[in-house]
């Protein structure tokens, strides 16, 4: 805002300050002639962003005005170098009437000039609706089923944008909050046409994605103007979740526990009948094989030897109940629930494969509805897409608590992953731990501004002292905000995890290790 | 992130544009002014400055160091500043050349690290600036000058904006995913003209104001005010006796204030004097300094008002080196006989124009000399005149009633290389011209071989030229094929009579199957179609424009 009151300013201050330079050298004819060109101009200039602004009233009360910019936005016409340069010019003028220097005045006007003739063409040309009106911005991210990490791209048509000659149509968009920022530029021969673009957005991150709308907005060849911005075409995508292979997943299953904390079996597998043996003190009565011990007069008990006809039955739950992450800048929680996700499903498949009926739980968003979370309970069957497409919708939340997601069965069988193993009350689930430092990233190292040199080429804007500490406030809040999150997810109550299973990355598998 | 190879590249234009307009104003100034030698200084300068500006620019440092380094460079030159020969045209020119030539490719900087080149551009356009009574306009040739700055200036923002974009596009604190070249699917036919008529509107817009606003601006220079200041100091005697009056008013001479002291001086008479004075009838007034003849178009013997170091008319070193007023009794001085013959002086003093002011004091009636002698100098060292010095035909004659009349035309002898530049710039255009009016020609040749070649050649290539052919025509009509695009794919997406069958048969040639015997034929006939089916929907202008089109596909 700042930034823009002092751009709108700097135009507005024209007519005083070139009245200054008048008063400063006095009465002369020459010099009011020249004055008056330069404030012909600049009142040219003026009345068409006055135009725009009241066509911008007009446009407020229609039906689109959620997508329009604000009257203030066509004020500020003016970019960050038209600024410049029309203070530029403007001090120009006022030194050479002081020091008389011809080429200062030469300078000035074409500063000057330059900027009015800028801002009069861009408002009278490109200002208002007049370039969106019929244009039609059609945006992909592709594919549109993608896995995670695999590369992705975005792919955008632009059709019939009216591009006025000596201008360019810029547009820059996101996909997800942390892709990388996607800018493209096309000249004026791309008015009324037909243009596809195109870009590499790098390794897809999870998750069922709503990227915002592009930002588009014109400007002038020199760089000295541009209109307001313009909201177009967001894009919806999504990236299922990447399996990773999962070792030791079937001493999640009572083998688990040390000695303090020991976790026993409770079911055997269905007896079968093909493994037998004589009867001895202490076994169980019930697996007494009355048919054979008649034929082998003696007791004859029945060994498990069979896979049993019914699976042992395990609820997979994911905790996702974590408050405050979307407010966090550091990426490190998006990163930590891709993990456990990953966790989560490699786990189900591992246990299914191995003939277990796993049921997937966890808490997501219901359907195309993002304020809406509900529980959502899936049978793992392998081979199929849908424990995939859950785990593509899974996200922080607040709304369900894991208590609420714990079935109050005993004799079902319960994991949890989860990041922070807790106390919950009437229960006592079995975890599997996903911890944040073995499965985040480092934050980017914050800037080191040297004095001798700029962090970026001359001439680009991100050198600006302005964006330099914009930008090193944005890491530094990334750094601390990873420290904060670290902080709550290392308050692990290790008590409670006492004989639960963590899970470590190893290489691309995920290794199971017993908690001692 | 950039590559250096890359930030390299996309500084190039930028760099050799800035280059161009330098070396443009350099060379022109030195073409039309300067004697050989005298701004070596300001070439240097210039040069060396900028290389060191952009240079510090290419490599990332910052401003602060920039001007340490100027102050170290100004600190350690001091010495040579004080001593030096050339008016410190060399430490004028490095300060802003290093600062300018940094800024050219900084951010928000285009309008100042532009000023130098304007400097430069503004010693030649000065000088052919007309300093006579109000209006202060430079003449054809200085505002066609004018005019190629203005250009320069609109292709320099230009081109630091394309660099700002490319940048943009690739350089940022967040990371920027790599774009792939865009692809014009269709275009509407005729933008092409439309930008051109656009750039020639906001070229001629910009162009006149200029040249109505800035000339506007300039302020002049009056150096007969400061001279004659300076003159009655000379001759103010210790006791407070008044200094003799002069035997004529000094033509007055003006110029237009600039950065660089040089040249620029025009005359103009002045019959109002404007310090008290004695006639002083016995002796007369020799070695005007203050009338520095033609001097002071750059040449180091010329100070800061343009006086002549050599006084008199300064007929190049043949007078003492006299830089003010001087009183000789005339009695007492015996020229020596001059080695030459001088023309017996041929002006003739138009009296019509002459309008004595009331106030003008009776002015002693003083024989002028007849003979200027040439008297030796052995001190000074003899300045080769920077340009043949005019005739003594043409020197006023020094009489009481004198009255200089119009300026001889004080930049003929630069008038050869501005009209050569002003030549070489219509030249250019029409090259362009005939470029675009060329184009239907070969269009029309090229057609013409894509129906029916002009020599013998093979069937695949035969049908390549029908596909060529109906390419043509649907780029007429804003249809652009691109290399990633199959040839089916493109007809299907432009769904015009004929340019699938094209497609199919130019398909079956491309992947070596067997082409038929009529296949040419109904390729030939295809195209022909597709041609005329995409022309058909264009209108009359736009039909008539596509025959200037290029390129053709």
């Amino acid at each position: 805002m700042k930034a823009r009151t002092m751009r709108i300013g700097v135009f507005v201050a024209q007519p005083t300050v070139l009245a200054a330079i008048v008063a400063l050298r006095g009465d002369n004819a020459r010099l009011h002639g020249a004055v008056s060109v330069l404030v012909a101009l600049w009142v040219i200039a003026a009345g068409a962003i006055a135009f725009r602004v009241l066509d911008a009233r007009r446009l407020a009360r229609t039906a689109s005005a959620d997508e329009a910019p604000s009257p203030i936005e066509h004020v500020d016409l003016l970019t960050s170098s038209g600024a410049a340069t029309l203070m530029l010019g403007i001090t120009a003028l006022f030194a050479s009437s002081l020091a008389g220097w011809a080429s200062l005045s030469v300078v000035g006007v074409l500063g000057l000039g330059a900027v009015y003739l800028a801002v009069a063409w861009v408002a009278i040309a490109a200002g208002g609706d007049d370039p969106w009106r019929r244009a039609t911005i059609a945006r992909a991210i592709l594919p549109e089923l993608a896995t995670e990490s695999a590369p992705i791209r975005e792919e955008i048509t632009v059709r019939d944008v009216k591009i006025p000659a000596g201008m360019r149509l810029f547009v820059m968009g996101r996909a997800t909050p942390h892709a990388p920022i996607t800018r493209y530029v096309i000249e004026s021969e791309g008015s009324h046409a037909e243009v596809a673009l195109a870009s590499e957005l790098g390794p897809a991150p999870r998750g069922e994605h709503h990227a915002p709308p592009l930002a588009l907005w014109l400007g002038d060849v020199l760089g000295l103007a541009r209109t307001a911005v313009v909201h177009r075409a967001p894009a919806s995508f999504t990236v299922l979740p990447r399996l990773a292979p999962v070792d030791g997943a079937r001493t999640l299953l009572g083998k688990g526990g040390d000695d303090a904390a020991a976790t026993p079996t409770h079911i055997l597998p269905t007896e079968g009948t093909f493994r037998t043996r004589e009867y001895l003190p202490g076994d169980d009565t019930r697996r007494i094989h009355w048919v054979r011990s008649v034929n082998a007069q003696k007791l004859v008990v029945r060994l498990p030897d069979e896979v049993p006809t019914a699976e042992p039955t395990v609820r997979l739950v994911l905790d996702t109940e974590l408050a405050g992450t979307g407010a966090l800048a550091t990426r490190a929680p998006d990163e930590l629930l891709d993990a456990m996700v990953r966790v989560w499903l490699g786990i189900g498949k591992a246990l299914a494969e191995d003939g277990i009926r796993v049921t997937l739980v966890t808490a997501c968003r219901a359907g195309g509805d993002a304020a809406i979370t509900k529980i959502v309970e899936r049978a793992y069957v392998p081979r199929s897409r849908d424990p995939l497409k859950l785990g593509a919708r899974v996200a922080w939340q607040t709304a369900i608590p894991l208590a609420a997601m714990l079935t109050a069965d005993d004799k079902v069988r319960e994991l949890v992953v989860s990041c922070r193993p807790r106390t919950l009350a009437d229960r006592a689930p079995s975890w599997v731990v996903v911890p944040e430092r073995s499965w985040t990233l480092p934050e980017p190292a914050m800037p080191v501004a040297t004095p001798i040199t700029t962090p970026f080429p001359a001439g680009s804007a991100d050198n600006r002292g302005g964006r330099r500490r914009d930008h090193k406030r944005r890491i530094l809040a990334m750094h601390q905000d990873r420290a904060y999150f670290s902080d709550v997810m290392c308050t692990i109550e290790w008590n409670v995890a006492s004989g639960s299973v963590i899970a470590r990355p190893q290489a691309d598998r995920v290794g199971l290790a017993v908690i001692r | 992130m950039i590559t250096q190879a890359r930030r390299d590249r996309i500084a190039l234009p930028v760099v050799v544009l800035y280059w161009f307009v330098l070396f443009g104003g350099l060379a022109l100034y030195t073409a039309v002014r300067a004697a050989p030698g005298s701004t070596t200084g300001l070439w240097i300068g210039v040069i060396l400055g900028t290389v060191l500006g952009q240079v510090a620019a290419l490599i990332n440092l910052r401003l602060w160091l920039v001007v340490a380094s100027i102050i170290g460079l100004v600190y350690c030159g001091a010495p040579f500043m004080l001593f030096g020969g050339d008016d410190g045209h060399f430490w004028m020119a490095l300060i802003p050349a290093v600062l300018c030539g940094f800024w050219s490719l900084g951010d928000r900087t285009s309008l100042i690290s532009f000023w130098l080149p304007t400097v430069l551009w503004m010693l030649t356009i000065l000088d052919r600036t007309s300093a006579s009574g109000t209006t202060l306009a430079p003449d054809g040739a200085g505002a066609a000058l004018l005019l190629v700055l203005v250009v320069a200036f609109v292709a320099f923002l230009r081109v630091r904006e394309s660099r700002r974009v490319a940048m943009w596009q690739s350089v940022g604190d967040t990371a920027i995913a790599p774009i792939q070249p865009s692809r014009v699917l269709r275009e509407r036919p005729g933008m092409p003209f439309a930008r051109t008529a656009w750039t020639l509107v906001a070229a001629g817009i910009a162009c006149g104001v200029t040249v109505f606003v800035a000339p506007r601006l300039w302020q002049m220079e009056h150096l007969a005010a400061k001279q004659r200041a300076g003159n009655a100091m000379a001759h103010a005697n210790p006791s407070g006796i008044l200094p003799c009056c002069p035997q004529f008013d000094e033509p007055e001479r003006a110029r237009v204030t600039e950065y660089f002291d040089l040249g620029r001086g025009k005359e103009q008479s002045s019959h109002i004097p404007t310090i008290d004075c004695r006639v002083c009838g016995d002796s007369y007034r020799y070695g005007y300094g203050g009338y520095g003849g033609y001097g002071g178009y750059g040449n180091p013997s010329t100070d800061r008002y343009g006086r002549g170091a050599l006084g008199g008319y300064d007929n190049a070193g043949e007078l003492p080196a006299t830089t003010g007023e001087v009183d000789v009794p005339a009695p007492v001085y015996t020229p020596p006989t001059p080695a030459y013959a001088l023309p017996t002086p041929s002006y003739v003093p138009d009296p019509s124009t002459y309008t004595p002011t009331p106030a003008v004091p009776p002015l002693p009636t003083i024989a002028p000399p007849v003979v200027k002698p040439p008297v030796a100098a052995p001190t000074r060292p003899t300045i080769a005149p920077e340009r043949p010095l005019p005739t003594p035909e043409a020197k006023p004659a020094l009489a009481a009633t004198f009255v200089p009349t119009a300026t001889p035309p004080a930049t003929t002898p630069g008038k050869a290389p501005v009209s050569w530049l002003v030549i070489m710039m219509i030249g250019a255009l029409a090259f362009q011209l005939a470029r675009i009016g060329l184009r239907p020609l070969r269009r029309m040749v090229t057609l013409r071989h894509l129906r029916k070649p002009f020599w013998p050649e093979t069937i695949d290539q035969q049908i390549s030229n029908s596909w060529q052919l109906a390419l043509v025509g649907l780029r007429d009509a804003g249809w652009r094929a691109s290399s990633v695009e199959a040839p089916r794919e493109f007809a299907r997406r432009t769904n015009i009579d004929g340019v699938e069958h094209c497609a199919t048969i130019l398909e079956r040639a491309r992947h070596g199957l067997g082409i038929e015997a009529t296949d040419l034929a109904d390729m030939s006939a295809a195209a022909e179609q597709a041609y005329r089916s995409s022309r058909a929907q264009l209108g009359t202008f736009a039909r008539a424009a596509a025959w200037l089109r290029a390129p053709l596909t």
